[in-house]
């Protein structure tokens, strides 16, 4: 009988109020490799808006309640690039060697895996696909493809599912420009930036897009639903693969 | 203040400033570049010995492929080809290094079988720019110089301009005209120092010349001669070979 | 509504599709050629890791090398000056090139020749010997044909970027031939026959530098074209104009530095000059300047390597393609910035070297994405240091953020960053709400009980996209409920 492991889930404030279903999708896949994924109520934002809006203060004082959310040491599966790359590469800028809390912010980094490494380097999960034959874009966060470095992860994992066929648009590397705040304060470069990552996928033919990053998913889908060229929405790769790997009611 | 004074303060104010902190960034551990015998994956340091003949041959390739015009061959096979160019671009006034240097005359006035129209006339670099300015800019068609190496990695030719070959003569004539020989081909930069005085002792101009002039400034259209020679042609005297 | 200036520049290249069509060939262009030649990953980051360290080393010792540099120039029979700001400069040089002209009466006067270099737009030099009454011409075709149509460059590397073929033939036609025709060929002919006369006859070139070995006091200098050995070799006077930060210590820095340099341009492993400057004309030699002048030029730039992350910035060897791979430059163009270095390595100077108002702008015009820092070949953390004008801004840099460093750091002077109370207001509410699960959880609720009731209109964003629905319940709510 193979043992349950225990991990947190830290959900990510994008995914509470838009796409809370990610949330569950991600529980339940965990659940079917024996993985209890624990999603503590005390968590909330992990400081990213304040701390690149040039307000660490502010960050550090939230992500103060991030780390008393989580407790027990066990590894935090976090269901966002950028929410990642926060929590495991900047909580260490925000708390320095001299700081109180600097050794606790340490071990609290070093927890932080995303979603998608998780499943792929952690678990070593192996997929079946049990859907139709369909053509997929992946969208990466550039934090998960610069910082966290799980672009991989992600592909890997999509490669596994023997129907569904990956299809690069162009500019794929190019952020879609939602960058928090930039989003809100520089209006008309990333409106530029959104229409051409939408006019790119648009381009392709595919019937999914599949994030790790919901944050960047709000941003895109809002602009395709504006534009009314496709009716493509995507969706977290937590919900993609739970729904791929189902298998089908006789 | 006068500007002496005023320029003086500068420098002392500058210095200030950098002597007060005196904060030591960290250095990368994985590379210590005083180290010659350090073999990192790099294309440009690259210290791995190669044969000669490959050498030549990559030489060749990098200078192609920079667009320049290559000739391989024993020391009479280049001569004739290079008479062959010089007929084919009409060079009507052909410049050289004053006094022409020892291959470049034998090169030159060695008889060929075929008559050679071209160059009707061979200039020496004679006197100061500021007395020679008109055969330089006007009359010259080309120009011929020796080098002092040429680097294999990056399809480099090293010119050393001297009270012989000034360093217009390579730079002012639509065509410059590189005699090269194999025994002079290293594989990169470090080999060319090993093979040197430098740094200890400088000359007061080294030029590195990797192909004809060029500039894709126009809607990043590539075109050549923009301001240097627009045509670069090197004859690489294999003096391996037996006449 | 954009407000500020730089806003607005951005938002008229942004609505000018041509310009759209121009910039994001050219960036295409650049990013496939630099890509080409960086293919492989190690080979890659051991060489930009050896760069940065060579770079590294030089500015840690920065003080001792422009000694040493001094001391080896002078020797090599170039002068040395030191310049603190701007003016001093263009007074230096202005001394300089009058220095020349008055020695030489007989001569009619030619203009000055200038090789690139960005430097010398930094001080404005061009404006201000026209003021002098000193025609200066630029002589690379990029920044001559930029010169010839009025403009500033608007990238470090290729200036014209943002022209077109056909307009670049009705400049041609209105200030050389006469006639219009769009051969670049025949554009590039144009214009070498027409510099080649003020080659000839100029008597005073200036020229930038890119790198300065301490070691030997050599000068290096790269290029594609031959205006820079022209303007450097022909000229009875070469004036050599660098920022301090250039100076490096031996000579076998060089080949990993141009290598780094060549390939992260332009994509190509070797520029087709690489011209080494030694010393003036020695006894016997029949060409070359009699007189060589070289001016270090400080502008803000000791203040910067006093500051332990700030002193990254120094590192910048000027490839441009931090800038090549910006979403946002690529989008708005150089000219948009109204700073001499655009892009992401313009947004990190800016608040140090110029004084615009703009310059409060630039460190949050960038949506953080990390492509910049990704090909830095120096490895100058951008995004880092983005975050660190932004927090300059909120005034809140505190001293204790640089691991690296023994000593306090006092918030550095900048210009142009500005203070905003009511953002302040914001962040501090929006923690308070952060840091109280309780009523974070409240909060979220009624967001979704009451999302009929959000407004359809939110701003800027609601002009590109859909306004954002919250769901019908939160992640907390559904997992409490389970």
């Amino acid at each position: 009988m193979t043992t349950t492991e225990h991990v947190y889930l830290y959900g990510t404030c994008t995914i509470d109020l838009f796409f809370p279903e990610a949330g569950i999708d991600a529980i339940t896949l965990l659940e079917q490799y024996n993985i209890k994924a624990h999603f503590p109520p005390e968590q909330t934002c992990c400081g990213q808006p304040a701390y690149t809006s040039g307000y660490p203060q502010q960050a550090q004082q939230v992500a103060l309640t991030q780390i008393a959310a989580f407790p027990e040491n066990w590894p935090i599966v976090v269901l966002s690039g950028s929410c990642a790359g926060m929590m495991k590469h900047h909580y260490t800028h925000l708390f320095p060697d001299n700081h109180p809390q600097s050794i606790q912010a340490h071990r609290f980094s070093q927890r932080i895996v995303e979603f998608s490494e998780f499943l792929y380097h952690h678990l070593k999960i192996t997929l079946t696909d049990y859907g139709q034959p369909v053509h997929a874009a992946l969208h990466t966060a550039c934090s998960a493809r610069r910082e966290m470095d799980t672009l991989q992860c992600s592909q890997q994992l999509l490669s596994q599912l023997h129907n569904v066929s990956v299809v690069s648009p162009a500019h794929e590397e190019e952020c879609c420009g939602f960058g928090g705040t930039f989003s809100v304060k520089f209006t008309e470069i990333s409106g530029a930036m959104v229409n051409d990552k939408c006019k790119a996928l648009e381009a392709t033919n595919i019937q999914h897009l599949i994030s790790t990053d919901c944050a960047c998913l709000l941003n895109i889908n809002g602009c395709l639903a504006k534009r009314q060229k496709t009716p493509l929405q995507g969706e977290h790769l937590a919900s993609f693969l739970r729904q791929r790997c189902q298998p089908r009611k006789p | 203040m006068s500007l002496e004074n005023k320029v003086m303060d500068a420098r002392t104010k500058i210095l200030n400033r950098l002597h007060q902190a005196k904060i030591k960034q960290p250095l990368y551990s994985i590379t210590d570049n005083k180290d010659k015998n350090n073999k990192t994956i790099d294309k440009s340091n690259s210290s791995v010995i190669t044969n000669p003949g490959h050498k030549v041959k990559l030489l060749i390739e990098q200078l192609e492929k920079a667009h320049a015009h290559v000739v391989l061959g024993g020391a009479y096979d280049c001569q004739q080809q290079l008479l062959t160019f010089l007929n084919q671009q009409k060079v009507n006034c052909l410049l050289t290094g004053d006094p022409i240097p020892e291959n470049i005359n034998h090169i030159l006035t060695t008889t060929s079988p075929l008559t050679a129209p071209f160059p009707r006339t061979i200039k020496p670099y004679a006197q100061p720019i500021e007395q020679w300015k008109n055969h330089l800019f006007d009359e010259g068609n080309a120009a011929i110089t020796n080098c002092l190496a040429a680097i294999a990695d990056t399809g480099t030719l090293v010119l050393l301009p001297s009270p012989i070959e000034p360093r217009t003569l390579s730079l002012v004539p639509p065509i410059h005209i590189v005699v090269l020989y194999t025994q002079q081909i290293v594989q990169s930069f470090d080999a060319l120092l090993n093979h040197t005085c430098w740094p200890s002792v400088m000359p007061s101009n080294i030029v590195f010349i990797s192909g004809p002039s060029k500039t894709a400034d126009i809607q990043q259209t590539l075109a050549y001669g923009a301001h240097g020679p627009k045509v670069l042609a090197v004859f690489i005297i294999d003096d391996t070979k037996n006449e | 509504m954009p407000s500020s200036p730089f806003e607005m520049k951005a938002s008229s290249v942004l609505q000018n599709e041509e310009l759209q069509h121009s910039y994001r060939n050219a960036m295409d262009y650049l990013i496939k050629r630099r890509q080409q030649q960086f293919n492989d990953p190690l080979e890659w980051q051991t060489l930009r890791q050896k760069g940065t360290s060579i770079k590294t080393a030089a500015l840690n010792d920065l003080p001792q090398l422009l000694l040493q540099l001094e001391a080896k120039l002078i020797n090599n029979g170039i002068q040395v000056h030191w310049a603190e700001t701007p003016d001093e400069a263009n007074i230096l040089i202005t001394r300089l090139i009058k220095e020349t002209t008055s020695s030489n009466p007989d001569l009619s006067p030619a203009p000055v020749v200038k090789g690139k270099t960005m430097v010398s737009e930094e001080i404005h030099l061009n404006q201000y010997l026209a003021q002098q009454g000193i025609p200066c011409l630029e002589t690379d075709m990029g920044e001559f044909i930029v010169q010839l149509a009025k403009e500033t460059p608007s990238h470090i590397i290729m200036p014209a970027i943002h022209k077109n073929k056909a307009e670049i033939a009705q400049l041609f036609k209105e200030h050389i031939s006469g006639i219009y025709q769009d051969d670049v060929d025949i554009l590039i002919q144009q214009a070498r026959q027409y510099l080649r006369q003020c080659f000839e006859n100029a008597t005073v070139g200036i020229s930038g530098v890119n790198f300065a070995v301490a070691e030997t006091g050599t000068l290096v200098l790269v290029e594609n074209e031959g205006n820079g050995r022209m303007s450097t070799t022909l000229p009875q006077t070469h004036i050599a104009l660098m920022g301090i930060e250039k100076v490096i210590a031996s000579l076998t820095d060089l080949p990993p530095l141009l290598s780094l340099l060549t390939r992260s341009a332009t994509g190509q492993s070797i520029t087709t000059y690489i011209n080494m400057i030694s010393g003036p004309r020695r006894k016997g030699e029949k060409d070359g300047p009699e007189k060589v002048h070289v001016i270090l030029l400080d502008n803000g730039r000791s203040k910067l390597w006093q500051d332990a992350s700030l002193r990254d910035t120094l590192r910048c060897i000027r490839c441009g393609a931090c800038m090549n791979h910006c979403p946002v430059y690529s989008r708005v163009g150089g000219h948009s910035y109204g700073t001499t270095y655009p892009g992401p390595i313009g947004k990190i100077l800016a608040p140090q070297l110029e004084t615009q108002d703009n310059a409060a702008d630039l460190p949050f015009a960038s949506s953080l994405c990390g492509a910049c820092g990704e090909v830095c070949p120096v490895n100058i953390p951008i995004p880092q240091l983005l975050l660190r004008w932004r927090q300059e801004a909120t005034q809140q840099y505190q001293t204790n953020h640089c691991n690296h460093t023994t000593i306090p750091q006092q918030p550095t002077p900048i210009t142009g960053l500005k203070y905003s109370r009511g953002q302040h207001l914001i962040w501090k509410t929006w923690s308070w709400i952060n840091c109280h699960p309780k009523l974070y959880y409240f909060m979220t609720y009624l967001v979704t009980k009451w999302r009929i009731l959000l407004p359809r209109q939110l701003g800027g964003w609601t002009l590109y996209r859909t306004p954002p629905r919250p769901a019908s319940s939160t992640l907390h709510q559904r997992l409490k409920n389970k």
